[in-house]
């Protein structure tokens, strides 16, 4: 089962550092970010775009709606968020920050489970 | 007039509504702004600023009638349209009722907020399960691996590095199985669209909810195996330590 040492060390040591860096981009949109645009929005009288999230995955979400352009892998018409309001009340500062998070979110999520199966980790 | 009153922020928001979600939101904004002047404005020419506040509702509602009439139809049943019954969508009689008795609580009515009902097009009666079950799953998951830690410390065996490898996988299990899900539900809803089929209508419904279906289980099963990996780093990274 699993890996020699030296490999599963190092790949242990880049998926951690991979996971601190998703944790802290996800963390940092989710509560400098998300919660802006949703004060504005709320300010404004509109609704939460994103109204069946319970435990905080609409982070990603409205990462992906504001950091990726609409096409189409980010529809308008998302029956899941709403996406023009969504992009319509986020600053720059969100888009960098959404960048960040996607970004990070997507190459954590390779390196580790497609290291793990590479290295059959059971 | 009325809308030097609107946050700059509605302005740009409202600008990408389609043109009767813009006829509701201003109808609704309308009577939001009646209510809070009947609670707050005191004073001589309150009554006429408020007879003005009432006329702006009257026109909003009669340029959502005469240009959405169909639309309109589908959110006011016929049978209230010319009673004081039904949401603010009614008639505007009913609206401005509603907004004046509404004054005199801490809350919103929940009948003048129109632009919610016209939202339930997008995936709200899914909302409550997937709340429950997403407020469930990690508190019946964290109990689990406590008791893991619990029987490995009952053991003897290091409960401290046990705990680790169980928070990371935790950890590792929610976020990844997350993004897995989040990856799964845009390529689905592209292919989707790539075939034509549109997200609304029955079709689009049932395209919906087998995208959801193979969402939900893409993400379990890269949130289970993300939970191996997960453990296994944190077991690799203390036992490196060592």
């Amino acid at each position: 089962m699993g890996p020699s040492a030296d490999i599963g060390v190092i790949f242990s040591f880049l998926g951690a550092g991979l996971f601190i860096i998703l944790a802290v981009s996800w963390i940092a949109f989710a509560r400098l970010s998300m919660t802006g645009i949703e004060r504005r929005l709320k300010d404004s009288g509109i609704a939460r775009p994103c109204p069946w999230d319970g435990i905080g995955y609409r982070a990603l979400w409205y990462a992906w709606a504001i950091s990726v352009p609409i096409g189409i892998f980010n529809p308008r018409n998302d029956p899941s968020i709403d996406v023009p309001v969504v992009r319509e009340f986020s600053t720059s500062f969100d888009r960098t920050l959404a960048r960040i998070f996607i970004i990070s979110a997507v190459v954590a999520t390779i390196f580790i489970l497609g290291g793990g199966l590479l290295l059959d980790i059971q | 007039m009325i809308n030097t009153a609107v946050a700059a922020g509605t302005q740009a928001g409202r600008e990408r509504l389609n043109g009767f979600q813009k006829a509701v939101a201003d109808y609704q904004k309308a009577l939001l702004d009646l209510r809070d002047r009947m609670k707050t404005d005191t004073g001589p020419g309150r009554g006429a600023r408020l007879a003005k506040l009432r006329q702006n509702a009257r026109v909003a509602f009669q340029n959502l009638n005469e240009q959405y009439a169909t639309e309109l139809d589908r959110y006011a049943p016929e049978a209230f349209r010319a009673k004081n019954r039904g949401t603010a969508l009614s008639n505007a009689k009913r609206g401005i009722t509603l907004a004046e008795r509404s004054a005199g609580s801490a809350k919103v009515d929940p009948h003048l907020q129109v632009t919610d009902m016209i939202q339930a097009s997008r995936i709200r009666y899914l909302a409550g399960a997937l709340n429950v079950l997403g407020r469930i799953a990690p508190v019946a998951d964290a109990g689990l691996r406590t008791h893991k830690v619990t029987s490995v410390r009952e053991e003897g065996g290091e409960w401290l590095r046990e705990s680790v490898a169980q928070m990371t996988g935790f950890g590792f299990a929610g976020a990844l199985g997350g993004i897995a899900g989040k990856a799964t539900y845009v390529g689905g809803t592209a292919i989707a669209a790539k075939a034509g089929l549109l997200l609304v209508g029955p079709v689009g419904w049932a395209a919906v909810g087998t995208i959801l279906l193979v969402t939900a289980v893409t993400g379990f099963t890269a949130a289970y195996y993300s939970d191996q990996i997960g453990q296994y780093i944190a077991e690799t990274l203390w036992d490196w330590s060592d």
